[in-house]
């Protein structure tokens, strides 16, 4: 909370200011009452018409000014809290950029979505309301009891059980309704995420016949929010006829002390009018308040959400200022790499060395769950080594700023993420500015010119979102040209063959030779004729390495690798 | 200012701005990581005045059609709210005669008489008025418990609708829809729905009523006095309306940029690695700076605007306020009032204003979720599959024949073409070729995801068009290379191919598709959660479950649609063979682009371009030197151009010693 109300800071003054105008338009909504006062008493009393004029007037006076007020107060009011949201918006976007891989997968990609859209929004929100309704309130409870005081200390005495009673009730009322609201708000998430699994795995739940489980699931789900919301409404129903209740009966209280009073001369009719306003500008002031309560449960949810994604820090190690090294060349070392993720005990790479030469491919092949997408996460510094270190050109990733590092870096992932947009754009996705000449090159060399081209709008086809409108072959292709459109000098592939053909296969990685001569290439793949041309291949097991060295000479002495040659061709093919 | 009432949100009309925002920034992620709306309060204070229905009319009539369980509580609390109303209208005339009988105390006494006030009269009244408060507060409590049963179970209903509905459309409806709309209006527009019933309902009884009451009320007391009040209702409407067509541009505008921000927001999380690999940070955050400004200024803006309504009827219920205060004195002064009902007028004056001042946010919140309805309601509408009778396919020697089959997702663009291909019982049949050849369509319409549109698919001797999809889909067996389980423990997501399968069962299915081993080495084992990322296990792994979780299901066809592109050959060896047992008296359709997955199928099929080219087995595909051939041979083919250094591919490649 502390964090979040940092925010808050440099809008204080202006935020003080609306609150110091709003204090003003209670004074002036307090000061009604008393010029009503004085016209019932020496007004009406007196039948001066006159005097009823001149205090008429006096009362337009000051609801005008209560409105210019109002406008003020509204203004700096709405403008304080957009910008505290907007800071807050801002720097919470800024923390998921700029936290590590890991620390975002904790949060969850959709919850880190719903804190920097909802919860922030809710803050926004709130901040506003406070100041518009929680900020007037004591200011015109406690004017509005002092007011009455003067009119008849007596009297006011009333104020004393009814303020107290009706702050009782809502106490209790909100002590039993927040845990409730509480309870909702992972009800709804667990709709949310119910129905979103029912689209993504449509065709699954479909194809297992699996809609009256599914059903079964959102049912429960369903009754279950609305079992709660029931609950949670049925304590609020009280706040509402109670308010009145008390209010009403405190009037009547009022009446009937007024009444004794008049009886007996010290009071006078005009003050028993003016009393029964201030009784419900005093208790309605208190409803108003009581509504504010009523939001800071989900505030302070909000604002506890929000507070985890600012603390975010990258987990990754910071060079030194004026430690940063940079490579003079572009050869890649593991030594003794060993890595884990999160707090799992069981390492994905245990002890892994080898290295890649700049101007020779290389290429990592291993079974299921071996650790071949983690080496090329690593690489990218998306996670820090556990122990051991990898180098480029002799320098430690660690010593690297991770922005330098990354842009020595071309990257295709296993999983294409493509955004909605036009190709170019997507191909050009890497790079700040790319002439058409650059974009065509990158294509020809992914092979994805023909289709392409094949578009009616060529190069300035949208890409709908998820790529929908491509098949995965065509994604892959495309997500390779992204990489080499970035001319960089150490281009990583993590599985990005395994939707294309043979043939397409073989011919993208004839082109990259050709044209990425000087690059250090590294290659994931489950395909032996993907790996079989690479100048070195590690063969990868369980994460640890088993053995590195040519197709030619790991046929002859790896058994492992031997297995997987294989398990794809047949065996008179592999043996000379 | 009582102004909470007008703070209504507007929950749905954003949930709907999220999932339709169409994307007017440039790039956008592509998967729809869209969350609805869900438990959030209302990021603005003001009815979103810019969504308004088509159909007013007959989507209220159908919004009503949900009421009807609740026909009786409805009227109840129709009733309830009327009298409770009334009560409260009453009450300040009751008052009056308090107010009076002192006032005439007073006036007597200041004529120099001495006089006493009635008690007996005040006891009576105090009585009746207490008696009245205590009644209304019942009644009060009475309605809040009724309202909130029949709104939460009216959208309970509706959620449920939607659910059902969900599962009765066809695929192609998801096609051509995001996810982030659909859970727009299930979870955003509903929501907003419940809001309005919850509250507005009430409301809109109570403001009727005192409307009313109140109005007849004044006349009884004084009827010039109401004409004074009514002099100024019409500013109300002249002074609200240029202001709400301000803020609606402004809301439209804050609207806009809203769409366009949570658009980035959500492109960026859900492609977090790609922005980081490609170093997009910083550019990304300036164009997020730049969003976030431009909603900012339209959001405050919208704010102000719209807050500028509140204050100004305030100040014309004073306004008129002063006027009823000035004239009733001049009133009083000649003697033509008397002092309670002055009294009482006053507060009548103030009651008056409150369903006044009330009506804009209670017309544009029913308003608001009468638009929210419409969008429930054109899901509902929307055209579902048609199934066929509840008939099972019965299995014949021909297992499966597409008989002059075609298909096209969209129109104009032709994919399948006359296909006729029959398939025997317990053969294993592949299917290769490039992308986009229209080997997973086969599978989709097969599963009938989609219908042919001309020629038919019989199983056994069944057309499937006349069996029923459960029936059909309980014979077959799909592992979809997308690999998609749910939160949940990996033996509840194996588990989901079989709903009453022991934990044994489980494990033996795991064991077929090789995934034991993997499983066992988790920490937690078969109990391991996986989440919506699954970043604890590998995308091989994965598939791996969906094979467990296939093989279990036990059906007569088994369909493998690059079920193991990621898994390694030698596992996926080991599949095979732990399969080859199961697969002995099975149909299998298996599409693979690795060829050594599927070399030992009875039947190969090379597909291009939504036809088959060729069929037959590996080694005659092979003699035939064809399109097969070719991509095979592509496998090693280029080798010897790419670097002949490394080795001689002859060695390895010797297509004669096959045969």
């Amino acid at each position: 909370m502390r964090k979040i109300l940092d925010y808050l800071k440099p809008y204080a003054g202006v935020y003080c200011l609306a609150g110091v105008l709003i204090l003003l338009t209670a004074f002036a909504d307090l000061a009604l009452p008393g010029i009503m006062k004085n016209i019932v008493n020496t007004g009406i009393g007196k039948r001066d018409t006159g005097f009823i004029i001149q205090q008429g007037i006096l009362m337009l006076v000051i609801t005008l000014l209560n409105l210019l007020f109002w406008f003020l107060a509204s203004y700096l009011g709405a403008k304080a809290s957009f910008y505290f949201a907007r800071d807050l918006r801002k720097d919470t976007f800024g923390c998921v950029l700029k936290s590590s891989v890991d620390q975002a997968d904790d949060i969850g990609t959709a919850s880190l979505i719903t804190r920097t859209t909802n919860d922030v929004a809710a803050l926004e929100m709130i901040s506003f309301r406070i100041l518009r309704m929680g900020a007037i309130a004591p200011f015109t409870c406690i004017g509005g009891i002092v007011l009455a005081f003067r009119s008849s200390a007596e009297i006011s005495l009333v104020f004393f059980l009814a303020v107290p009673l009706l702050a009782l009730v809502y106490w209790f009322i909100i002590r039993k309704a927040t845990p409730l609201f509480t309870a909702t708000f992972p009800k709804t998430d667990a709709i949310n995420r119910i129905i979103r699994e029912n689209l993504t795995g449509i065709r699954v739940i479909r194809a297992f016949n699996h809609d009256n489980a599914e059903k079964a699931r959102f049912d429960r789900a369903n009754i279950d929010l609305t079992e709660t919301n029931i609950k949670a409404q049925r304590v609020m129903a009280w706040q509402s006829p109670l308010t009145t209740l008390i209010m009403d009966i405190t009037v009547l209280a009022i009446l009937y002390f007024g009444t004794i009073r008049i009886d007996r001369g010290t009071f006078m009719v005009g003050d028993l009018i003016a009393m029964t306003q201030y009784a419900t500008i005093i208790l309605g002031a208190l409803a108003r308040l009581s509504m504010v309560f009523q939001m800071l449960p989900r505030s302070r949810a909000a604002a506890k959400r929000i507070n985890e994604v600012l603390n975010l820090k990258s987990t990754l190690s910071v060079p030194n200022v004026g430690a940063e090294q940079t490579p003079k060349n572009y050869d890649l070392s593991f030594s003794n790499v060993s890595f884990s993720y999160g707090g799992s005990e069981r390492p994905v790479l245990d002890n892994v060395s080898f290295t890649a030469e700049s101007g020779k491919t290389t290429a990592i092949i291993g079974g299921t769950g071996a650790g071949k997408s983690t080496i090329m996460q690593l690489i990218l510094r998306f996670y820090d080594v556990r122990s051991g270190a990898i180098c480029i050109g002799g320098v430690d990733v660690r010593k690297m700023d991770t922005s330098k590092l990354r842009s020595m870096i071309g990257y295709a992932a296993q999983r294409v993420e493509l955004f909605s947009g036009s190709i170019s754009e997507n191909i050009g996705y890497g790079c700040s500015d790319i002439c058409d000449e650059a974009l065509r090159e990158a294509a020809q060399t992914a092979q994805a010119v023909n289709f392409i081209e094949a578009q009616r709008e060529g190069y300035n086809a949208f890409i709908a979102q998820a790529g929908k409108n491509f098949s995965g072959g065509q994604k892959q292709r495309l997500s390779i040209a992204r990489a080499l459109a970035r001319k960089a000098p150490l281009l990583l592939f993590d599985d990005s063959f395994s939707a294309l053909d043979y043939k397409t296969d073989a011919e993208l990685r004839k082109a990259l030779r050709e044209k990425e001569s000087h690059a250090t290439v590294l290659i994931v793949a489950q395909r032996v004729a993907t790996v079989m041309n690479a100048d070195k291949i590690i063969v990868l097991n369980q994460g640890k390495v088993e053995d590195i060295g040519t197709h030619y000479e790991l046929l002859k002495r790896c058994d492992f690798y031997k297995e997987l040659v294989y398990s794809q061709l047949s065996r008179q093919k592999v043996t000379v | 200012m009582n102004d909470t009432k007008s703070e209504i949100p507007d929950r749905g009309s954003r949930g709907m701005s999220r999932g339709r925002a169409n994307n007017p920034y440039g790039l956008s992620l592509g998967k729809s990581k869209i969350i609805g709306r869900s438990g959030r309060s209302s990021p603005m204070g003001m009815v979103s005045i810019s969504d308004k229905p088509k159909n007013f009319k007959g989507t209220l009539r159908r919004l009503l059609q949900y009421f009807r369980p609740f026909t009786f509580s409805l009227t109840s609390v129709c009733i309830i709210t009327a009298l409770s109303t009334l009560f409260a209208v009453l009450a300040p005339k009751i008052m009056s005669v308090a107010v009076d009988n002192i006032g005439e105390t007073v006036k007597t006494r200041m004529g120099g008489l001495t006089a006493s006030i009635d008690y007996m009269l005040l006891y009576q009244i105090l009585g009746i008025l207490l008696g009245l408060y205590l009644l209304s507060f019942a009644l009060g409590i009475i309605q809040q418990y009724l309202m909130a049963n029949i709104s939460q179970r009216i959208v309970r209903t509706m959620r449920e609708d939607i659910q059902q509905k969900l599962t009765r459309l066809p695929l192609a409806y998801f096609d051509h829809t995001s996810h982030g709309e659909i859970l727009a209006r299930a979870v955003g527009d509903v929501d907003n729905i419940a809001a309005t019933l919850q509250e507005n309902v009430v409301q809109l009884v109570s403001g009727i009523v005192t409307f009313i009451g109140v109005f007849l009320m004044m006349l009884i007391i004084n009827p010039i006095l109401t004409l004074v009040v009514l002099v100024t209702l019409p500013l109300y409407f002249f002074i609200s309306k240029p202001i709400i067509k301000h803020s609606q541009e402004l809301f439209k505008k804050r609207q806009k940029s809203l769409g366009e921000l949570d658009g980035l927001i959500e492109e960026t999380y859900g492609g977090l690695k790609t922005v980081k690999a490609f170093g997009k940070e910083n550019e990304t955050q300036n164009k997020f700076d730049q969003i976030n400004e431009k909603y900012c200024t339209a959001g405050w803006k919208a704010q102000f605007i719209t807050g500028m309504i509140m204050p100004l009827m305030s100040f014309l219920v004073n306004f008129s306020y002063v006027l009823v205060c000035v004239s009733s004195g001049l009133m009083f002064a000649s003697g033509s009032i008397s002092l309670g009902d002055v009294s009482a007028f006053l507060i009548y004056v103030k009651q008056f204003s409150n369903p006044v001042n009330r009506i804009t946010s209670i017309t544009n919140a029913i308003q608001a979720s009468i638009a929210s309805a419409e969008r429930v309601f054109e899901l509902l509408d929307e055209n579902e599959e048609i199934d066929g009778e509840n008939i099972a396919p019965v299995f014949l020697n021909d297992s499966v024949v597409f008989d002059n089959i075609s298909f096209r997702y969209i129109p104009e663009r032709p994919l399948i073409e006359n296909l006729s291909l029959s398939v025997k019982n317990g053969q294993t049949v592949a299917v290769v070729g490039p992308t986009g050849a229209g080997k997973t369509t086969l599978v989709n319409l097969l599963m009938r995801f989609y219908d042919v549109q001309n020629g038919e698919i019989r199983v056994g001797a069944v057309p499937i068009k006349e069996c029923s999809r459960s029936k059909l889909r309980e014979q077959l067996g799909m592992v979809l290379q997308d690999t998609w389980l749910f939160n949940g423990t990996i033996m509840e997501n194996i588990r989901y191919g079989k709903e009453n399968a022991t934990d044994e069962e489980c494990i033996k299915a795991a064991k077929q598709a090789q995934a034991h081993h993997f499983i066992s080495t988790l920490p937690k084992g078969y109990d391991t959660l996986l989440n919506e990322e699954a970043s604890n296990i590998s995308q091989g792994q994965k598939q791996l479950i969906t094979i467990a979780r296939a093989l279990l299901h036990d059906p007569r066809i088994l369909i493998l649609d690059e079920a193991t592109s990621n898994v390694d050959t030698l596992t996926e060896q080991r599949i095979q063979d732990g399969m080859s047992a199961i697969m002995q008296n099975r149909t299998c359709f298996v599409i693979a682009h690795r060829l050594s997955t599927i070399k030992n199928a009875d039947n190969i099929l090379v597909m291009r371009e939504g036809s088959i080219v060729e069929m037959g087995t590996h080694d005659s595909l092979l003699n035939l030197k064809g399109a097969y051939a070719e991509l095979y041979q592509a496998q090693f083919a280029n080798a010897s151009n790419l670097n002949s250094s490394i080795l001689d591919t002859s060695m390895l490649l010797d297509v004669d010693s096959c045969t």
